[in-house]
């Protein structure tokens, strides 16, 4: 009994992300596509059909992928509370960076407010590297290389837009 | 002197050759922010919100500079590049677009997904024996963006004309190896037409032909 309650709890956290995540279907008992899901987990229809009336748990690794699809923590797709969504479903331009490495951009970063003052532009700049900070499948040593020659470019000799132009003319 | 665009077929037959240049990360990201800058000035044409230049020369080395690098970067160190539109010209009728989503499902999603980017092309222009890709993306969606941009397919093909003669200079201090094409030797974007351009740029060279 126990272990059903589990499962159904486990169906009903899945299909709510779903849902969340524009793969709701009015035409399946469910509430929810399959399709997508079946996909991810390697597996048929009909299983994942049974992942999302509570009728079947996934294995542990599938269970991985279901989360990172879906972005939440395994964690709380396998043991989260009924209506406990975490509050980032939704958000499509949410950013996961480590904290060190966000703190290495941000120090290196520092240096360039001394040469421009397009504020905004400079931000911009700074979100660029952020985004492929957290989007360049590299080691963390080849990470800060990048990072380092991205905000060298900066320096390097053409600056921030407006201030190019005034050096070089 | 005008020079006629150059069927694909040389291009085709080297394609197991092309190498990429031993500095190619160097570049992407060296060179980021002055690739920005310049793309400040194309940047809402068309709502594209990435341009990338693919350089292939004589002797098929390739350098890559672009406005999203992380795009290169994945593609090289996963040595999925040599799949992608963006490094290997494909059998295909010179100025044609190239949908990124055409491809490996892994590259649109390092290309695509990774970045927001709702659809992304790629055109090749040969010069010469030269080689140049022109790629765009970008965030918007439309009912029939594919055939919107085909529409404008010159007017990409003008952008990317640009963007080449804007990083020209810059891009011979990579390659001392080859006289590189000026912008004059980048006739009409389809033999038997006579197109305008709808950038200035463009329109200058006309008039001193």
């Amino acid at each position: 009994m126990e272990r059903e309650h589990f499962v159904r709890e486990f169906a009903r956290r899945l299909t709510s992300l779903m849902q969340q995540a524009n793969l709701g279907s009015s035409k399946s008992k469910a509430g929810v596509k399959t399709s997508g899901l079946a996909e991810i987990s390697g597996c048929s229809h009909q299983m994942a059909r049974r992942y999302v009336l509570g009728e079947a748990l996934p294995d542990i690794d599938v269970i991985y992928r279901i989360a990172k699809w879906l972005n939440v923590s395994p964690g709380w797709l396998l043991f989260g509370k009924e209506g406990d969504v975490p509050n980032n479903i939704g958000q499509k331009n949410l950013i996961q960076i480590e904290h060190d490495l966000l703190e290495y951009i941000l120090m290196k970063s520092v240096v360039l407010f001394n040469i421009t003052k397009n504020t905004p532009e400079l931000i911009s700049y700074m979100m660029d590297i952020i985004h492929d900070a957290t989007h360049i499948e590299a080691d963390p040593k080849e990470i800060l290389k990048i990072i380092d020659m991205s905000i060298n470019s900066v320096m390097r000799f053409h600056g921030i837009n407006d201030d190019s132009r005034i050096k070089t003319a | 002197m005008i020079h006629e665009l150059k069927p694909l077929e040389p291009l085709l037959q080297q394609k197991n050759n092309i190498q990429l240049h031993p500095e190619i990360i160097e570049i992407l990201f060296e060179n980021r922010r002055y690739i920005k800058n310049i793309f400040s000035d194309l940047n809402g044409l068309y709502d594209i919100a990435h341009i990338g230049l693919t350089c292939i020369d004589p002797s098929n080395e390739c350098i890559v500079f672009s406005t999203t690098p992380n795009v290169e970067y994945n593609l090289i160190s996963q040595n999925l590049w040599e799949y992608d539109h963006c490094f290997y010209p494909d059998p295909v009728e010179k100025n044609t677009l190239l949908w990124w989503d055409d491809g490996l499902e892994k590259i649109a999603k390092i290309k695509l997904e990774n970045n927001q980017f709702t659809l992304g092309m790629s055109i090749v222009r040969p010069v010469d024996d030269f080689c140049f890709i022109y790629s765009f993306a970008t965030k918007e969606t439309y009912q029939d963006f594919r055939r919107y941009y085909s529409d404008h397919l010159f007017h990409l093909i003008d952008i990317g004309d640009y963007f080449y003669k804007s990083i020209r200079s810059l891009y011979a201090t990579y390659n001392t190896n080859y006289p590189l094409p000026t912008l004059s030797q980048f006739n009409s974007k389809e033999a038997g037409r006579n197109i305008r351009s709808c950038l200035r740029l463009v329109k200058n060279i006309n008039k001193i032909r």
